[in-house]
C-alpha cells in the first residue's frame, strides 16, 4: 500500500448550543491517496463539509474540532498551531467553494488576489514573477486574454468564469490536494459540467488529489475514484465509485440515488458519460 | 383569504406582540433595563419636580450664594444661591418636554410625509418631496435650529390667543428638523410594503388606498420608527442644552440643564466643580438611558437594523 | 460612472439652490425689517424706504435671491451685510479657516483613534477590549462635547495648567502654542464621533470577517495582515460615507465648542451675527456650511467607488 497523502482518522468536530455541545461530525475516517480523487456525498447537513473545512482547520467559530487525526503526508493537522498551519493552507491543500461571487473578494482585482496568493508562499517572489504566474494559472483554467483580465473585478467575470478563477487561485501554489466543496451546485447546468471537465483535466494534468464535496451522487460517480457516503456526520458506506452506485448497501445511499432525475438510457458512471463530459472543451 | 389573514404583522395584536417582545428582551439584557431605569426616572423627575425638588429653584437667596454640596444642599448651590438640586429636577423638565415633544411632533409629521410619498410612489411627486427632504437634511440640524432661531429671535410670541415661548418655539422646530429622517424611514419601509402580497391581497378585497396606508403600512413601520424615536429623544436633549448653552434656548430664570451649564462657565476659573458637574451629568445620564433603551429596543425590535444611529 | 457623477453633481446643486432660496424665504420673511435693524429706531419711514431701495430690499425675494446668487456664482462674492457693513468674504477668509483646522483636527483624531479601536473590538470579537470599546461608545455618543469640554477646561487648562482655558493662539505664535489652543476643543469636538466610527467599524468588520471571501483568503494561507485589510477595505465603505456626514456635522458642534473655547471661528461669527439679528451674515454662513456638506458627502461617494468597484457598476 503506498503512503496516503491524507489520513483522517476518528475526526470530531462540535459546536456549542445552548443546551452543551453538539456533534457535527461523529469520528469520521477518510484517505485520499496520491493522484486519487475521493467523493464526498450526502445531503445538507450530513456534516461532509464541515468535514472538509475541518482539514483546512477552518471550521467556523464557535465550533472546533474536538477528536481525531488529520495526518496529511504524516503530520497531523489538527496539533499544528495557526501559523504552521497558514503554510499548508493554498500551498499544500487548497479549496474551493460553492459560490464564487461570494467566495471571491468584490473589493480587489482578481490579479491582486492572485498575486497576494502567490506571494503569500513564494515571499521572495518579485511582483512581476508573481503577476506571469498569475496569467499563467489563470490560462490553465481556460481564461483567454488573461494578462488583460488581471485588472477586471470579481463582479466582470460570468458565473461559471468566476468559478474559474477561484480554482486558479486555489492551484496558484501548486497544491497536492485539491478540495472542492460542491463547486458546481451554484452554477447553471451547462456550465457545471464545464466546471467538472476541468477539475478532470487538472487532476490529469497536474497530478492533483481531489476531494470532492457533493450532494449529487451522478456527479461524484463522473469524475470519483472512490466515494465515502456521509449521513448526520457518520460515514455510512464507502467503496468504489461503481460498487456504491450498482449496489449500495445502505438505505440513505440508495435514497440519494433515487432523488436524482436521470435521462434514460444513460448511465451516469458509464464510460461514454464519463468520456463526453471529460473532453468539453473548456 | 388567506394571504391576508396570515399578513405578518399587521395584526391588532401587533402592538401587543411588539411589547411582549420588548418585555422579553429588556429581561434579558442589563443595559436595556439600565437604560429604562434611568429613563423612567428622568421621566418621573419632569413630572414630579414641584413635589420631589427641595427648594424653589428660581427664587433668588443670595445669602446661600455658591455653597459647595453639603447636607443642607446635597449638590451645592450657585451665584443666586438657588438650590442646584432643586433646578437640576427642574431642569428635566425642561428638557424632557423640549426633547419628547419635539420627536411626538418629528413622528407625526415626518408618517405623514413619508406614507405621502410612498403613496406616489413612483410619480414625479415623489421624487420632489423625497429630494426636498434631502436637501433639508443636507444642513446639520444644530445649524439650523440656531439660524431659524436667531432669525425667529428668542422673545415670545403671540399668535392669535397662543402665545409661544422660545422653548415652545424650540421644540417646535426641532420636531420639524426630526421630520426629514423619519419620513424617510417610513417611505423605505412603507415602499416595501407597498408591493407586499398582503397589500395587494388587501386591495382585491377592496381595502381603500387610506384604510391600507393606515391600517395595513403603517403598522409594520412602527418597529422602526419606535426605536429611531427613542435614540432622537437623546439628541434632542443634547440640542436642547446646546442651544440653551449659547443662549439661544430656554431663556431664565426657568432653570434648563444647558443655561445651568452656560452660568458656569462663568466660574470655571474659581473652584466651584458643582456648579458645571452636576448638570452635565444630568444630562449625560439621561442621554445614556435613552441612547441604551433606543440601542435595546433595536436588538428586539428591529434586528435587520434599518434603523442606523441618526448623526448629529 | 461619469453619468452617475453628473447625476449627484446635478442633485447637490439642485439642493444648494433650495436651501439658499429657503434661507432667503425665511430670513426675508420674518417681520421687521432688516433696514430697521441697520438704521435703529430712530430712523425715519423715508430712511428706512430709502435704505430698502438702495439694498434692494423692496424688491420681489425671488428677486433679490437670483440678483445675490448671480452675485455669488459670477463673482464669488457673498455680499455686505447690511447691518455691519462689512464684506462676507473678507468675514468668511478670516473665520472659516480657523473652523477648518479645527474640523480638520477633530475629525483626524477621531478617525485616527476610531478605526484602531474598531479593527480590535472585531478582531478580539467578545473580549474584555470588545466590551471595554462598547461601554466607551455608549458614553462618548452620549456624553455632550461642550460639557466635556468645560470639564477640559475646569481641570487639565485651569487646574494643572497643561493647556490654555480657551481662546485661539494663530500659527504665527509659535506651533506649539497654537497646537495648545485647538487640541482641547479637537478633543472636544472629536469624542462623539469617535464613538461613531468605532461602532460602525467594528460592526461592519465583524460582518466582513466573517464572509465567504475572507475564508477564501484563509483557505488561501494569506498571512493575518493581509486577510484583514481583505476583510477591512470591503468594511470601510459604510464607515467612509458615515465619516463624511460626520465631517459636515461636526461643523455643527463645532459652533459649541468655538463658543466655548472662544474661539474666533465661522461658528462664533454666526452666533454674534444672530446677536446683532444680522440676516445677511447668518445667510451667508449658513450656505458655507451646506457647501462643505455636500462637497463632503461628493467626496465619500468618490471615495467608496474607489473602495468598492462593485458600486459603481451597480448603478444605473
Amino acid at each position: 500500500m503506498t503512503a496516503l497523502l491524507l489520513d483522517v482518522r476518528d475526526l470530531r468536530v462540535s459546536f456549542p448550543m445552548a443546551n452543551g455541545m453538539t456533534e457535527a461530525v461523529r469520528g469520521v475516517s477518510f484517505s485520499v491517496a496520491p493522484g486519487e480523487a475521493i467523493g464526498i456525498v450526502g445531503e445538507s447537513g450530513s456534516g461532509k463539509s464541515v468535514s472538509a473545512l475541518a482539514v483546512m482547520r477552518l471550521v467556523a467559530q464557535p465550533g472546533r474540532i474536538t477528536g481525531g487525526e488529520i495526518l496529511f503526508e504524516g503530520r497531523d493537522l489538527a496539533a499544528l498551531d495557526e501559523k504552521a498551519m497558514r503554510t499548508v493552507r493554498g500551498r499544500h491543500i487548497s479549496m474551493v467553494f460553492q459560490d464564487p461571487l461570494s467566495s471571491l473578494n468584490p473589493a480587489f482585482t482578481i490579479g491582486q488576489q492572485l498575486v497576494d496568493t502567490v506571494r503569500a508562499h513564494r515571499p521572495a517572489a518579485t511582483r512581476e514573477a508573481a503577476r506571469d504566474r498569475a496569467v499563467e494559472v489563470l490560462e490553465l483554467v481556460g481564461i483567454t486574454e488573461a494578462g488583460r483580465r488581471l485588472t477586471s473585478y470579481p463582479h466582470e467575470f460570468s458565473g461559471g468564469m468566476r468559478q474559474r478563477v477561484m480554482i486558479a487561485l486555489a492551484i496558484a501554489c501548486e497544491p497536492k490536494l485539491l478540495i472542492a466543496d460542491e463547486p458546481t451546485t451554484a452554477l447553471d447546468v451547462t456550465i457545471q459540467a464545464q466546471v467538472v471537465a476541468l477539475l478532470w483535466q487538472l487532476r490529469e494534468k497536474l497530478g492533483l488529489s481531489v476531494l470532492f464535496i457533493s450532494h449529487n451522487l451522478d456527479l461524484v460517480a463522473e469524475i470519483c475514484d472512490r466515494v465515502y457516503v456521509m449521513h448526520t456526520g457518520n460515514v455510512v458506506e464507502h467503496g468504489d465509485v461503481e460498487d456504491i452506485f450498482l449496489r449500495p448497501q445502505h438505505s440513505y445511499t440508495r435514497m440519494l440515488q433515487n432523488c436524482i432525475p436521470r435521462i434514460e438510457g444513460v448511465e451516469p458512471w458509464s464510460a461514454a458519460a464519463r468520456s463526453s463530459t471529460g473532453e468539453v472543451a473548456p | 383569504m388567506s394571504v391576508a389573514e396570515k399578513r405578518p404583522l399587521a395584526e391588532a395584536s401587533h402592538v401587543m406582540a411588539a411589547l411582549q417582545r420588548i418585555w422579553q428582551g429588556a429581561r434579558l439584557n442589563w443595559a436595556t433595563t439600565t437604560g429604562a431605569v434611568i429613563v423612567l426616572v428622568a421621566i418621573g423627575a419632569a413630572i414630579f419636580a414641584p413635589l420631589i425638588a427641595p427648594y424653589d429653584p428660581i427664587e433668588i437667596a443670595i445669602e446661600n450664594k455658591l455653597l459647595p454640596p453639603s447636607a443642607e444642599f446635597w449638590l451645592g448651590t450657585d451665584h443666586g444661591g438657588r438650590d442646584i438640586l432643586s433646578r437640576v429636577i427642574w431642569g428635566a423638565r425642561a428638557s424632557l418636554t423640549v426633547s419628547l415633544l419635539a420627536v411626538v411632533i418629528g413622528v407625526t409629521g415626518g408618517v405623514l410625509i413619508g406614507l405621502f410619498a410612498a403613496y406616489h410612489s413612483g410619480s414625479w411627486v415623489e421624487q420632489i418631496v423625497m429630494r426636498a427632504i434631502d436637501a433639508i437634511a443636507s444642513i446639520p440640524l444644530l445649524i439650523w435650529a440656531i439660524a431659524i432661531i436667531g432669525i425667529v429671535g428668542v422673545d415670545s410670541v403671540g399668535i392669535g390667543p397662543f402665545t409661544f415661548t422660545n422653548v415652545h418655539k424650540l421644540l417646535i422646530l426641532i420636531g420639524l428638523l426630526y421630520m426629514p429622517t423619519l419620513a424617510r424611514i417610513t417611505h423605505a419601509v412603507a415602499q416595501v410594503e407597498m408591493t407586499s402580497d398582503y397589500v395587494k391581497a388587501r386591495r382585491v378585497q377592496g381595502a381603500g388606498n387610506l384604510a391600507i396606508m393606515f391600517g395595513d403600512v403603517l403598522p409594520n413601520c412602527l418597529s422602526p420608527l419606535i426605536v429611531q424615536a427613542t435614540l432622537l429623544v437623546a439628541i434632542g436633549i443634547v440640542v436642547e442644552a446646546s442651544v440653551s448653552f449659547v443662549g439661544l434656548g430656554v431663556q431664565p430664570p426657568t432653570p434648563s440643564w444647558g443655561s445651568m451649564l452656560a452660568d458656569a462657565r462663568n466660574y470655571v476659573f474659581s473652584g466651584e466643580w458643582w456648579l458645571p458637574v452636576f448638570p452635565g451629568a444630568a444630562i449625560s445620564l439621561t442621554v445614556i438611558g435613552f441612547n441604551l433603551l433606543g440601542d435595546g429596543l433595536r436588538d428586539v425590535l428591529d434586528p435587520r437594523r434599518s434603523t442606523g444611529r441618526l448623526l448629529t | 460612472m461619469l453619468r452617475m457623477l453628473l447625476n449627484r453633481l446635478a442633485f447637490s446643486i439642485l439642493a444648494l439652490l433650495f436651501v439658499g432660496l429657503l434661507l432667503f424665504v425665511l430670513t426675508r420673511g420674518v417681520p421687521g425689517s432688516p433696514a430697521r435693524v441697520a438704521l435703529g429706531l430712530e430712523a425715519t419711514d423715508t430712511q428706512i424706504a430709502q435704505f430698502e431701495k438702495d439694498h434692494g430690499l423692496d424688491r420681489p425675494v425671488v428677486e433679490q435671491y437670483i440678483r445675490w446668487l448671480g452675485q455669488l456664482v459670477l463673482h464669488g462674492d457673498f455680499g455686505r451685510s447690511f447691518v455691519t457693513g462689512r464684506s462676507m468674504n473678507a468675514l468668511l477668509t478670516e473665520t472659516l479657516p480657523i473652523t477648518l483646522e479645527l474640523v480638520l483636527f477633530a475629525f483626524a483624531f477621531a478617525v485616527a483613534v476610531a478605526l484602531p479601536i474598531g479593527v480590535l473590538s472585531a478582531v478580539y470579537e467578545g473580549t474584555w477590549i470588545d466590551h471595554a470599546a462598547r461601554i466607551f461608545a455608549v458614553i462618548g455618543v452620549s456624553v455632550p462635547g461642550f460639557w466635556l469640554g468645560l470639564m477640559l477646561i475646569r481641570f487639565p487648562a485651569v487646574e494643572f495648567g497643561w493647556f490654555p482655558p480657551g481662546g485661539f493662539v494663530p500659527l504665527s505664535d509659535g506651533l506649539v502654542a497654537h497646537l495648545q489652543s485647538i487640541a482641547l476643543p479637537a478633543f472636544a469636538l472629536g469624542v462623539y464621533y469617535i464613538a461613531i466610527l468605532s461602532r460602525m467599524t467594528r460592526s461592519g468588520l465583524v460582518e466582513t470577517l466573517g464572509s465567504e471571501y475572507v475564508r477564501t483568503a484563509r483557505a488561501l494561507g494569506l498571512p493575518r495582515g493581509r486577510v484583514l485589510w481583505y476583510a477591512l477595505k470591503n468594511a470601510l465603505v459604510p464607515v467612509v460615507s458615515v465619516g463624511a456626514m460626520s465631517f459636515g456635522y461636526m461643523f455643527g458642534w463645532a459652533l459649541i465648542v468655538e463658543y466655548l473655547f472662544n474661539i474666533p471661528g465661522m461658528s462664533n461669527a454666526l452666533l454674534t451675527a444672530v446677536g446683532q439679528r444680522d440676516y445677511f451674515t447668518m445667510q451667508a454662513v449658513v450656505y458655507v456650511f451646506t457647501i462643505v456638506f455636500i462637497v463632503s458627502n461628493l467626496a465619500a461617494d468618490l471615495l467608496n467607488r474607489q473602495l468598492n468597484p462593485k458600486l459603481a457598476s451597480a448603478q444605473p
